[in-house]
């Protein structure tokens, strides 16, 4: 395709990110930390049923994903 | 107090969000720095944009609508996009709720290597096939699939889908075909390029590819043979008029 030296939208967003965890992401040190604290005092029926809650719910926010 | 930490953080919102890199320029985000080569296809990404943009306000124009021109957003690794979290691995993709295109420039080595679809144009009619989501979702087309997905088993809304990425792929070529007369955007081997994409991503192929057996039934985005047909007939004719999947007698 010809391209080169033609207009460029400007509609165009750079979401790029650099390695590791950066922005607002959680380390892996952090997420076990986590994982660690939930699970301290034994496994019980309601941590179960928050666990299902939480990671049940849309990761969307209930929105269904977008198209392909 | 241990419940209160777990109660504020179910509040706050869904984990999985939070272990995900957030969108955007967050703070203490460092700056990207892209591998070789990888500007110039930034660059190209934008000029294809930049042509959907001319094409569709043109064709829009004529039918005495306004074009609103949608948000490509690149990315690498993963993304926040109103439809959800997504990674590289999800693929190319267009959310209706922000109105916006995502693509991992990535996926340019991936058409190369695991579709054998190489060749800038093949990347282009990728872009121009999700702006022609954006097309539907402007035109209200997305909408009604999405209305009728309730009333419909899975393998009916499938149906359903085809017909809307056979469109989709079917705009990909009006766009080709009025970019050309515009801006003699054309190399040759451009089209066959495009073609070869729209071949290798066929629903058929990748099945075979990944489970050895074909199930029609979970077709989602059509066969080698339609992606090629619709993207053709787009190409060929550049008419709008004709590319109504919904009410073609064959796909």
């Amino acid at each position: 395709m010809k391209w080169q030296g033609r207009r460029q939208s400007n509609n165009v967003r750079d979401q790029r990110q650099s390695g590791g965890s950066s922005g607002g992401g959680m380390s892996s040190g952090m997420i076990m930390s986590l994982i660690t604290l939930f699970f301290r005092g034994g496994i019980t029926k309601t941590k179960i049923l928050i666990g299902v809650v939480v990671l049940g719910s849309p990761v969307s926010g209930g929105q269904s994903f977008g198209y392909h | 107090m241990e419940w209160l930490f777990w109660g504020v953080l179910f509040l706050v919102g869904n984990p999985l969000d939070i272990i995900s890199p957030s969108s955007g320029f967050s703070s203490g985000q460092s700056q990207y720095q892209p591998a070789a080569g990888e500007e110039e296809l930034f660059q190209f990404v934008k000029v294809v944009i930049a042509d959907t943009e001319d094409v569709w306000t043109k064709l829009f124009s004529q039918h005495g609508a306004t074009y609103k021109e949608p948000t490509l957003n690149v990315f690498n690794r993963s993304v926040q996009s109103a439809c959800g979290a997504a990674s590289s691995a999800t693929g190319p993709f267009y959310c209706p709720a922000d109105q916006s295109a995502y693509i991992d420039l990535g996926f340019y080595e991936d058409l190369s290597r695991r579709f054998g679809a190489p060749g800038d144009f093949a990347m282009a009619y990728v872009i121009a096939h999700e702006i022609g989501h954006h097309i539907q979702n402007l035109m209200g087309t997305s909408a009604k699939v999405q209305q009728a997905r309730s009333r419909l088993s899975e393998a009916d809304y499938n149906k359903l889908s085809v017909q809307l990425e056979l469109q989709a792929d079917f705009y990909a070529g009006v766009w080709a075909h009025h970019a050309q007369k515009m801006n003699d955007i054309l190399e040759k081997g451009d089209i066959e390029e495009a073609l070869s994409a729209a071949s290798a991503i066929g629903d058929d192929k990748i099945q075979k590819q990944t489970q050895g057996y074909v199930t029609p039934e979970s077709f989602t985005h059509g066969t080698s043979e339609q992606r090629v047909r619709w993207f053709r007939k787009g190409f060929t004719t550049g008419d709008m008029g004709q590319g109504d999947t919904f009410d073609a007698n064959s796909l």
